[in-house]
C-alpha cells in the first residue's frame, strides 16, 4: 500500500460514519474549554464569608469593619458577641474568615499605645487563604494610615505632612500580563492542552496496537510507511482540534490574543506531533488497544501538574524537575499561557524544537520497536502455518 | 453459583488471572501520592528571581533592597541601570519581579513627602505573582512603619516607643488555620491521591463487568443480586485496604497532617468507595467493551478533579460549574477528607456520607438493571 492510500484510509476511519474517532478529539478539549470556562468565570476569589467579632463597639472599630465590608473580597456574614460563636461560625464554615476587634481598641489606639485586630482565616482551601492574607494587609494597613496621621494631627501637624509622616512609603504594584491575576488567564489554555493531549492519547493510542491482530493487511507495506500515514491524518486534526479550542476560550471566556497566530500554530503543531508520536510508541509496545490507553493513565494529572501551569519550575527539587522534563506539556503550556498573555515567550522556538526533535525521535523508536514486533509475530505465523 | 462462589472468584481474577486490577486498586492512589508529595515538597514558592532596579543609590534605598534580599520569597538575581533593562528581564523571564526605587526616594521619604516604590509583577501564573504582591507589601509595610516611626520621632518630638504607636497605630495579627504555611503539600497532594484512586477503581471494576459480557454463560444460573455483591464486593473491601494504606502512607511517609478520627476516615471513604464503585459498574454496564470503557474514564478523570471544588472552590463557580460539580461524587469526598485530614473535622460530614450512600444505591441498582438487561439480550442471541 502507498502513503496516500493509507492516509486515505486512515482518515477513513477517523471520519467513519460509525462513530467517527476524530470526534473524541475535538469534543474533549471543546467539552473541557466550556466546562471549565465556566467553572472559572468569576475569575478570582471574592465575597468570602466573613464574621465580625467586635468587643469595642466604637466609631472606630465600626469604621474598619466598613473597609472590611467596602472590599469586594469580603462578605459580612455575621456579628457575633462572643469568641466561641466566633470559633463556632469558622468551624461549621459558615465563615471563612473571622476579624475580631478587642476591647478598648478606640482607646488604645487614641492614647498613642497602638492595638491589633486579629484576623483568623480558615485556609483549608489555599484559594480562600491566599486571597484573605493579601487584601487584608492592604485593608488594614490603609486603615492604619488614615488613623496614624489623625493621630499625628492632634500633636499638631498639617494633615498632609500627617499622612506622609504616618505613611512615608508607598507600594505601587503593577501586575504585568495578567494584571487583575484572572484564573481563567492563568489555567484554561493549559488545562485545555492536556484536554487535547488526552483526547490525542485516546485516539492514537490504539492506532498501532489494533494492528498487531491485522497485520495481513500490510503485507507489502513499509512500517515507516505504516507509522506516517497514520500520524499525518491524525496530527492535522489534531491541529485543528487545538485551533478550535483556542477559538472558544478566546471568544468565549475572553482569553487575551496577544501572540502572533503564525507562532500559536507553530506551538500548537509542535506540541501534537510531539504528543501523537508519544501516543503512538505507547501504542507500539502494548500488548492490545485497552493496554495502550492504560499504561500512560499514570501521566495524565503528572503531565499536568509537573509541566510548570500551576506550580512553577523555580518552586520544584531537581527530581520533579527531571520529571517535568519529560513531560509534553512543560514545553508548551507556559508558553502557550506567555504568547497569549505576553504576546511573547523567550523560549517558544527552544520549545518547539525540542518538540518536534523529541517527536521524530519517538517515531523513529515507534518504527523500530513496531518492525521489530510485527516480524516477530509473522515469522510465528509463518511457522504454524505448516503445522 | 451463590455470592460466595462468585466473591471467591473475583478474588481470584483481581489477585491471579487479571492482576491489572489488583495493581489499578492498590497502585493508582500510592504513585499519585509519591509522585505529587515529591512535586510539592517544598511547601511553598520561595526565592522568586527578583530585579531591582535602584534610581535612588543611597543608604536608605539599600537598606530597603536588603528588606527584599533577607526575606526568602525572593532572590535577587540582578541590578539594573535603566528601565529597559528591567522590562526586559521581565520580559525574558529571567525575573518574575522587579523593584524600581525612584530617584529622590530617601529625599521624599525623609521629609515628608512620601514616595512611592514601584514592584512590577509578572502576573501569568499567579501562584507567583500572589506570593510576589503579599510578601512585598508585608516587607514595604515593616519598612514604611519604621521609616514612619523615625520621622514622628524627630519632627514631633515623641519618644521612640510612643512614635512608633502612632505611625502604625493598628496592627494586623493574622492566624491562618489548619495549614499555616499555606502548603501546598497538606492543600494539594491528598486530592491528587484519591483522583487516582477513584480512577483505579473505575478501571478496575469496569474490567470487572465487561469480563463477564465476553464470558456469559459462567454465571447464568446466578441470581444477578449475587452477580453484583459477589463481583463488587471484593473490590469495596480492597478499595477500603487501598484506602488506609495511603492514609498512613500520605501521614508517616509523606509528613501529610493526620488529624481525622479514623472511624469517620472509614465511614466517608466506605461511602466515597460504594460511590465509585457503584458509578462505574453503571458506565461499565453501559459501555460496549473495555476500550470505550477506558476512554470515557479517562476523559473524566480531568474534570472530575478539577470540578470537585478542592482547588477553585465550588463558592466560585457560577451555576452551571456548581451544577455539573454536585453530580461527581468525588466533590463530596475530597473536600471533606482533607477536612478531615488537616482540621480534623468537617461540618458536612454526615450529609456527604448520606449524599455518598445514595449515589452508591441509586448508581449500583440502575447498573444490576443495566446488567441483567444486557445479558439477556446476549443470551437471546444465539451463538453470540
Amino acid at each position: 500500500m502507498k502513503l496516500k492510500e493509507i492516509i486515505l484510509l486512515e482518515l477513513q476511519v477517523l471520519f467513519r460514519r460509525k462513530s467517527p474517532t476524530v470526534l473524541l478529539l475535538f469534543s474533549i478539549p471543546v467539552l473541557y474549554s466550556f466546562l471549565f470556562g465556566y467553572a472559572y468565570s468569576r475569575n478570582v476569589i471574592k465575597y468570602v464569608p466573613t464574621v465580625i467579632y467586635d468587643q469595642d463597639q466604637t466609631a472606630t472599630s465600626r469604621a474598619l469593619i466598613q473597609a472590611y465590608a467596602d472590599s469586594e473580597r469580603y462578605q459580612i456574614v455575621a456579628q457575633v458577641t462572643t469568641q466561641e460563636a466566633m470559633e463556632q461560625a469558622l468551624r461549621e464554615n459558615e465563615a471563612l474568615v473571622a476579624v475580631s476587634i478587642p476591647p478598648k481598641f478606640a482607646q488604645n489606639i487614641k492614647l498613642g499605645m497602638a492595638s491589633e485586630i486579629l484576623l483568623e482565616t480558615n485556609s483549608t482551601n489555599n484559594m480562600f487563604g491566599n486571597s484573605v492574607i493579601s487584601s487584608s494587609q492592604e485593608i488594614t494597613q490603609t486603615f492604619s494610615a488614615a488613623t496614624g496621621q489623625k493621630l499625628l494631627e492632634a500633636i499638631n501637624q498639617m494633615p498632609g505632612p500627617a499622612l506622609r509622616s504616618a505613611a512615608p512609603i508607598k507600594l505601587g504594584v503593577r501586575i504585568i500580563n495578567n494584571p487583575t491575576t484572572s484564573y481563567t488567564n492563568f489555567m484554561l489554555a493549559g488545562l485545555v492542552a492536556n484536554g487535547l493531549q488526552i483526547a490525542v492519547l485516546l485516539v492514537a493510542g490504539t492506532l498501532i496496537a489494533k494492528e498487531y491482530n491485522q497485520l495481513f493487511r500490510w503485507q507489502d507495506t513499509s512500517s515507516a510507511s505504516i507509522i506516517i500515514g497514520k500520524l499525518l491524518p491524525c496530527w492535522l486534526c489534531s491541529i485543528g482540534a487545538f485551533v478550535t479550542y483556542l477559538g472558544i476560550i478566546i471568544v468565549f471566556f475572553d482569553v487575551p490574543f496577544r501572540g502572533n497566530p503564525i507562532s500559536i500554530i507553530l506551538l500548537g503543531s509542535a506540541f501534537t506531533f510531539l504528543v501523537i508520536n508519544l501516543s503512538l510508541f505507547f501504542s507500539a509496545i502494548t500488548k492490545n488497544e485497552v493496554s495502550a490507553l492504560q499504561v500512560p493513565l499514570l501521566y495524565i494529572m503528572p503531565g499536568l501538574l509537573f509541566s510548570g501551569l500551576s506550580w512553577p519550575h523555580l518552586a520544584m527539587n531537581h527530581f520533579s524537575q527531571t520529571i517535568s522534563s519529560l513531560m509534553p506539556l512543560t514545553y508548551m503550556a507556559d508558553t502557550l499561557r506567555d504568547l497569549l498573555l505576553a504576546g511573547y515567550s523567550p523560549t517558544l522556538l527552544k520549545n518547539v524544537f525540542i518538540m518536534f526533535s523529541s517527536g521524530s525521535m519517538l517515531g523513529l523508536i515507534t518504527m523500530f520497536v513496531f518492525s521489530q514486533r510485527r516480524r516477530k509475530i509473522e515469522s510465528q505465523t509463518a511457522k504454524e502455518v505448516p503445522i | 453459583m451463590s455470592w460466595w462462589h462468585i466473591f471467591t472468584r473475583e478474588i481470584k481474577q483481581m489477585f491471579i488471572t487479571d492482576r491489572r486490577r489488583a495493581i489499578f486498586l492498590f497502585g493508582a492512589s500510592l504513585a499519585y501520592l509519591f509522585l505529587f508529595s515529591l512535586l510539592y515538597g517544598t511547601h511553598t514558592v520561595k526565592a522568586i528571581p527578583l530585579v531591582i532596579y535602584d534610581q535612588d543609590q543611597t543608604q536608605f534605598s539599600r537598606s530597603l533592597i536588603q528588606a527584599f534580599d533577607d526575606s526568602e520569597r525572593f532572590q535577587i538575581v540582578s541590578y539594573v541601570t535603566t528601565q529597559d533593562d528591567m522590562e526586559n528581564a521581565l520580559h525574558e523571564k529571567e525575573a518574575y519581579a522587579a523593584l524600581d526605587i525612584p530617584q529622590k526616594f530617601t529625599q521624599d521619604a525623609k521629609s515628608a513627602h512620601s514616595s512611592t516604590v514601584l514592584l512590577l509583577a509578572d502576573g501569568s501564573n499567579i501562584i507567583i505573582t500572589n506570593t510576589i504582591t503579599s510578601a512585598a507589601q508585608e516587607i514595604i509595610a515593616a519598612f514604611s512603619r519604621e521609616t514612619g516611626a523615625r520621622l514622628t520621632e524627630i519632627n514631633n518630638v515623641q519618644l521612640p516607643s510612643m512614635a512608633f504607636n502612632k505611625a502604625g497605630p493598628i496592627d494586623l495579627r493574622l492566624r491562618v488555620l489548619n495549614n499555616p504555611t499555606q502548603s501546598y503539600l497538606s492543600f494539594f497532594v491528598l486530592g491528587l491521591s484519591m483522583a487516582a484512586f477513584q480512577q483505579g477503581i473505575f478501571l478496575a471494576v469496569g474490567a470487572s463487568i465487561l469480563s463477564e459480557y465476553q464470558n456469559p454463560d459462567e454465571l447464568k444460573n446466578a441470581h444477578p443480586l449475587s452477580i453484583m455483591t459477589g463481583k463488587l464486593f471484593p473490590y469495596w473491601i480492597s478499595a477500603s485496604l487501598a484506602f488506609f494504606i495511603t492514609v498512613i502512607a500520605a501521614i508517616y511517609f509523606f509528613e501529610i497532617p493526620g488529624k481525622a478520627s479514623m472511624i469517620s476516615l472509614f465511614f466517608l471513604s466506605a461511602a466515597f468507595i460504594f460511590a465509585a464503585i457503584g458509578f462505574s459498574a453503571f458506565i461499565a454496564s453501559i459501555c460496549n467493551n473495555e476500550l470505550t470503557f477506558t476512554r470515557i474514564s479517562i476523559a473524566y478523570t480531568v474534570p472530575a478533579f478539577v470540578l470537585s471544588g478542592y482547588t477553585w472552590p465550588q463558592e466560585a463557580m457560577d451555576t452551571v460549574g456548581k451544577i455539573i460539580s454536585y453530580t461527581f461524587p468525588l466533590s463530596y469526598f475530597s473536600n471533606t477528607f482533607r477536612e478531615l485530614m488537616i482540621a480534623g473535622y468537617s461540618p458536612v460530614l454526615y450529609r456527604n456520607i448520606f449524599i455518598l450512600f445514595l449515589f452508591g444505591l441509586v448508581f449500583t441498582s440502575i447498573a444490576m438493571l443495566c446488567y441483567i438487561r444486557r445479558t439477556k439480550q446476549i443470551h437471546s442471541v444465539p451463538n453470540c
